[in-house]
């Protein structure tokens, strides 16, 4: 790939000629001409020293993998790049580090921020950049964008910018599956149910023979939205408002009638003890237990769950055996789906105030190519991975996908954008690798959109929509433990109708239209 | 004229002059030490406190970060009306303020109740044993309590319910029903400060005169006697100060244990203001709209404590101001 | 006096062994989860006493070079904050607590005000930056130098002191400030010793500050190295979006781990001062 390499080349010397003419302001680390032999040098395919810059950025600091500076992947960002980081790591939340810094109007030049709602927030504030205006001197991103036209509208303001790089490939960590014992269920002569009727039933035997346990177990209190979905997509909507493909409009899951049918259902199960009682207020750590002593035998998690269980557990029960499960289907007639989760929100932004820009650009531009790709996904061939003619493979000193993050600072805060999700898969176990392979059978056939709102649009989903949240939240939480009647199914209705229903669903198709009519402007 | 009074009205001029000193000067010289005293104290409250109170007017305009105070968009009353007209309005303030109030009732009797029984030991290893464990708790963090709280009272196994299984009494779902919710709390609150809030009023019994004491017993006093005539009014003006100042905090419940101890299931009780900010918040991180509900609380507890220092004034001999 | 077991001593002593069990009992479990092995853990084996004795996990959170550094930084901000906001209050308090201070009445309204009213964190941040105290050692410690709270407490009990006392000063010549450093200060050690040991706790366990005013790692507390590790897997962490799988669940013994290390050194602090909680400090001041 010599060709966007060069022009790459050619833009980093031409941008540092520039750059060390104008008077020093801020460019830190920038050659000027004729200090060096550097700028001279013809822009040639073999890889010269690059001019070095610094730019200043704030990053994440995941406590499992802590920022170091030592990191390999820095050094070789550098080699390929020229660009070295002045990292800053929040001294608290990322958020509120992002808020003190926009506040104070002293920007990093780079900044990763957590979702778009916050970058389209503080873009639209004038903080930020907005990466189309540069895209044209970017090939690398132009044809990325091209290649994922999806998550490039994902990744735009309402008011038709991007204030954040999208990404694509490590949004795959986030799947959500339905885990089972598949032990359990062989030793009981079960299988792997394929409607909710038959996970009833397969509940009800496992309660049967193992009356103190609750079979079906969630940590539906510490991650209500995500649980929410899961199981409104099992019946065929979603759990709030959501697009349907089929029909053309949004509409508002939690009033439709495979939703009651979700609600009757979940009520048996409470009813019946096959999920505990607790449900609400389960913490993560409870739910661990019951799943580990075989407390309970069917959840729904993230897929990194089936090796978080099966490495802890085999060591001393070997028959243990935690596997991916196709997900039931609700009522008959809706296919059996998993949400669409597996996106990442999160990005690097380039501050409005920064004196780089164009240097910031090019940069980013690497993360975008093939090359860039294959560093920030493997790392550098010899040293972190070998490749056995079309395959790479990690070196076996990374055991798993934790050490190599560690030990390497790949796919940390900042590090990349595009990447190679077979990076991850290489270090999982089989079983796992299985999970992922299986999961995708079951991927609904669209990404549910996700528009970006304007600031008054916001305002209708932060009030309107949390005042039906929170009403659909009580009644479900109602119905199910019985203190509402079932009979009352369309009073609630009713009153969610009330609460602004309506409203709620013609802001997010008036934001769904926009963005549909939005042209990516390429080159 | 004025040579032939002369000599005797200067010597009535020389006592009349520190009487006609400007009111000014007089207040100096009776208070400069004082003053001096409380300098530091000033500066600080100028410069760390009101100077930021410039940042109040954002409660009446659409906050821009980036743009900064001035320039944000002035607003108006716009968010003290969206907090107003939210039909959960009276809901949660009913919520916040029934909350507090448990707190206050159950919990700040608690603290001086055990800081009474600890004064009684005779034991001094005892007596320390117990200070020192007892406030353990107050060190946990909040996310950490609410979760024990949670799982002990889990009935799926939970410590408790365990515990009432052995007297016949059926799996009580504490934390889904919304009756339960401010018992539970407020336990959890007496459990994690109670302890820590002793220290101050154990202090305040080392200077209790002993001697008064002494001439209780002489005089054939019983415990619970010396308790009311003595040791109580001893301590009286930190449990009058400390209890003003808690009813002024009556409506300002930390969000972050309600947060984590709250589900769908118990709203109806477990709802309060600071919680719902934080979920109204989330969606677009409007520092104005939180700040403009901070204000209006900030009002009413005012009102509060100004009437609890009012009552106490007509009452008592201790006030806050 | 006879040593009767009366029935006040029997109550008395039940309610206080039912206030220890409850208040340690937490605490011994946690000390326990974070000496055992992870299988035990998860299989919820664990309650008083370690299973699977390890030290794996304080070897992780002890073997972290910065936090050496990090108990470095905690220790001087603590020591030092404690001291400046222990000389502003008690002036302050004592001045406020003489009845004859001009301008008393509105001072202590205007200072109770504020426990209500507060520009918020921005604007205090702005405040903060504009006096050059960010990232640095007095942007940790000054502007927590006086707690209303505190100071109305520490004032409460200045008031406390006999008339007697300040009246005998004057009559040896001592102005207010003599009065206070000479008299008031020496007889008030409880009090001393009960706001010190607030603030002390309050900056030791404080997250806002650094939060707010610190930027280079090397300057962080031991709070905010701590406080991401045990908020990693919760859900009020505040980062809103879906961390989802990326997010790694850290491990029972691990948080508890870093609360030990955290919360131990300034937990002992406590039954240091006891001694200075001794009756009748005031007595001899009077009678000599």
């Amino acid at each position: 790939m010599k060709k966007p390499y060069s022009i790459m080349m050619t833009g980093l010397l031409s941008v540092a000629l520039l750059a060390g003419c104008t008077s020093g302001n801020g460019n830190s680390g920038t050659n000027t001409p004729g200090t060096t032999g550097e700028t001279n040098t013809p822009p040639a395919s073999e890889q010269t020293e690059l001019p070095s810059k610094t730019f200043t950025a704030l990053l994440d600091n995941n406590a499992t993998f802590p920022y170091t500076a030592d990191w390999p992947i820095w050094k070789w960002l550098k080699e390929k790049t020229g660009v070295t980081l002045d990292v800053q790591t929040p001294s608290g939340k990322l958020g509120e580090s992002l808020n003190l810094a926009i506040a104070s109007n002293n920007l990093p030049d780079l900044m990763y921020m957590p979702n778009r709602r916050e970058s389209n927030k503080f873009g639209q504030q004038g903080a930020l950049v907005d990466i189309l205006e540069y895209v044209d001197k970017m090939p690398n991103l132009s044809a990325w964008m091209e290649q994922y036209p999806e998550e490039s509208k994902a990744a735009l303001s309402a008011d038709g910018k991007m204030y954040m790089f999208p990404n694509q490939g490590f949004g795959e960590t986030n799947r959500m599956i339905w885990l089972y014992r598949q032990d359990i269920f062989e030793a009981e002569g079960l299988k792997a149910p394929a409607t909710f009727d038959e996970l009833y039933e397969a509940l009800k035997k496992l309660k049967a023979k193992y009356p103190d346990t609750y079979p079906l177990s969630l940590r539906y209190g510490q991650i209500p939205d995500e649980m929410n979905t899961n199981l409104a997509v099992n019946f065929g909507v979603g759990e709030g408002a959501y697009y349907d493909f089929e029909r053309n409009e949004w509409l508002y899951g939690p009033v439709q009638d495979n939703y009651k049918a979700l609600v009757e259902k979940w009520k048996t199960f409470y009813d019946e003890g096959l999920i505990p009682p607790d449900f609400l207020s389960l913490q993560t750590k409870q739910w661990q237990d019951m799943m580990s002593t075989s407390q309970a035998f069917v959840t729904i998690d993230y897929i990194s769950r089936v090796d978080f269980f099966n490495n802890a557990m085999q060591k001393d029960e070997p028959s243990y055996n935690m596997q991916f499960m196709p997900p039931p289907a609700g009522v008959p007639g809706v296919p059996q789906h998993n949400p669409y989760l597996h996106y990442m929100e999160g990005g690097l932004t380039v501050a409005s105030t920064s004196k780089q820009i164009e240097d910031i650009m090019q940069y980013m531009d690497f993360f975008f190519s093939e090359e860039g790709r294959v560093l920030t996904s493997w790392g550098v061939e010899g040293e972190t991975y070998e490749k056995e003619g079309d395959t790479y493979k990690f070196k076996p000193e990374f055991t798993d996908v934790t050490e190599m993050r560690k030990q390497t600072g790949l796919q940390t805060s900042g590090t990349y954008a595009w990447i190679d999700y077979n990076a991850h898969l290489s270090l999982f176990s089989e079983d796992l690798q299985n999970a992922y392979t299986e999961a995708a059978k079951y991927d609904p056939a669209n990404m549910q959109p996700r528009p970006a709102f304007t600031e008054e649009e916001n305002e209708v989903i932060s009030l309107t929509g949390q005042a039906i949240k929170k009403h659909r939240d009580e009644s479900f939480a109602k119905f199910v433990t019985g203190s509402r009647d079932l009979a009352e199914w369309d009073s609630y209705v009713a009153e969610l109708e009330n609460l602004g229903l309506q409203k709620l669903l013609d802001t997010y198709k008036a934001a769904y239209d926009r963005q549909q009519n939005v042209e990516l402007k390429v080159n | 004229m004025a040579q032939a009074k002369s000599t005797p009205n200067m010597i009535r001029e020389v006592n009349v002059r520190p009487e006609r000193k400007s009111r000014m000067t007089r207040l100096w010289q009776n208070n400069k030490y004082l003053w001096l005293l409380f300098l530091p104290c000033l500066i600080y409250f100028i410069l760390f406190r009101y100077v930021p109170m410039f940042g109040l007017i954002i409660t009446f305009k659409d906050y821009n970060l980036f743009k900064g105070v001035w320039e944000s968009k002035w607003v108006g009353l716009k968010y003290y009306k969206m907090f107003l007209e939210n039909p959960d309005f009276l809901l949660l303030m009913k919520n916040t303020f029934l909350l507090g109030l448990y707190k206050l009732v159950f919990g700040f009797p608690a603290p001086i109740i055990l800081a009474l029984l600890l004064n009684e030991l005779k034991n001094a290893v005892f007596k320390r044993f117990v200070q020192t464990v007892s406030y353990l708790p107050h060190f946990i963090s909040n996310v950490i309590v609410a979760s024990m709280a949670i799982m002990f009272l889990s009935p799926s196994g939970g410590l408790i319910n365990n515990l009432l299984g052995v007297f016949g009494v059926g799996p009580i779902n504490f934390m889904m029903k919304p009756e339960m919710f401010r018992g539970v709390y407020v336990l959890s609150e007496i459990w994690q400060h109670i302890g820590w809030e002793t220290i101050i009023y154990l202090a305040a019994l080392t200077a209790v005169d002993p001697r008064l004491y002494e001439a209780a017993s002489i005089d054939g006093a019983s415990r619970m006697r010396k308790l009311w005539h003595v040791t109580l009014p001893g301590i009286s003006p930190a449990i009058v100060i400390t209890l003003i100042l808690n009813i002024g905090k009556v409506l300002e419940i930390g969000f972050e244990k309600v947060f984590l101890m709250q589900n769908p299931a118990i709203y109806e009780t477990a709802d309060i203001i600071s919680t719902y900010v934080y979920r109204v918040g989330m969606e677009q991180g409007n520092f104005s709209y939180g700040a403009s509900i901070d204000l209006f609380m900030g009002i009413i507890s005012l009102v509060f404590i100004y009437g609890a220092n009012q009552f106490s004034r007509r009452v008592s001999e201790t006030s806050l101001w | 006096m006879l040593r009767k077991l009366s029935p006040f001593h029997l109550i008395s002593t039940f309610i206080l062994l039912f206030v220890v069990v409850v208040t340690l009992y937490p605490f011994v479990h946690m000390l326990a989860v974070s000496l055992s092995s992870d299988v035990h853990v998860m299989r919820n084996e664990v309650s008083l006493w370690p299973k699977g004795l390890n030290f794996k996990m304080y070897e992780i959170v002890l073997g972290d070079p910065k936090i050496w550094t990090a108990y470095k930084n905690t220790l001087i901000y603590t020591v030092l904050g404690t001291v400046i906001a222990m000389v502003v209050t008690s002036m302050g308090a004592y001045s406020l607590s003489r009845p004859q201070m001009a301008f008393r009445t509105p001072l202590t309204m205007l200072i109770v005000f504020t426990m209500f009213f507060s520009g918020g964190m921005i604007p205090t941040f702005l405040v903060v930056r504009s006096l050059g105290l960010v990232d640095t050692l007095w942007g940790m410690v000054l502007p927590g130098a006086v707690s209303t709270w505190n100071l109305i407490l520490m004032r409460t009990f200045f008031s406390g002191i006999p008339r007697e006392l300040e009246e005998s000063g004057r009559i040896d010549g001592l102005n207010d400030i003599g009065i206070f450093l000479r008299i008031i200060v020496p007889l008030s050690k409880a009090s001393f010793a009960t706001i010190a040991l607030f603030y002390a706790v309050g900056l030791w366990n404080n997250f806002i500050f650094p939060l707010l005013y610190l930027r280079s790692q090397d300057m962080f507390p031991l709070q905010v190295l701590l406080r991401n590790l045990v908020l990693a897997g919760s859900v009020s962490s505040g980062d809103v979006t879906r961390i989802g799988g990326d997010n790694q669940i850290v491990e029972e013994s691990l948080k508890f781990a870093t609360i030990m290390v955290s919360t131990l050194p300034i937990l002992i602090v406590y039954p240091f001062i006891q001694k200075y909680f001794v009756k009748g400090a005031m007595i001899g001041a009077v009678k000599g």
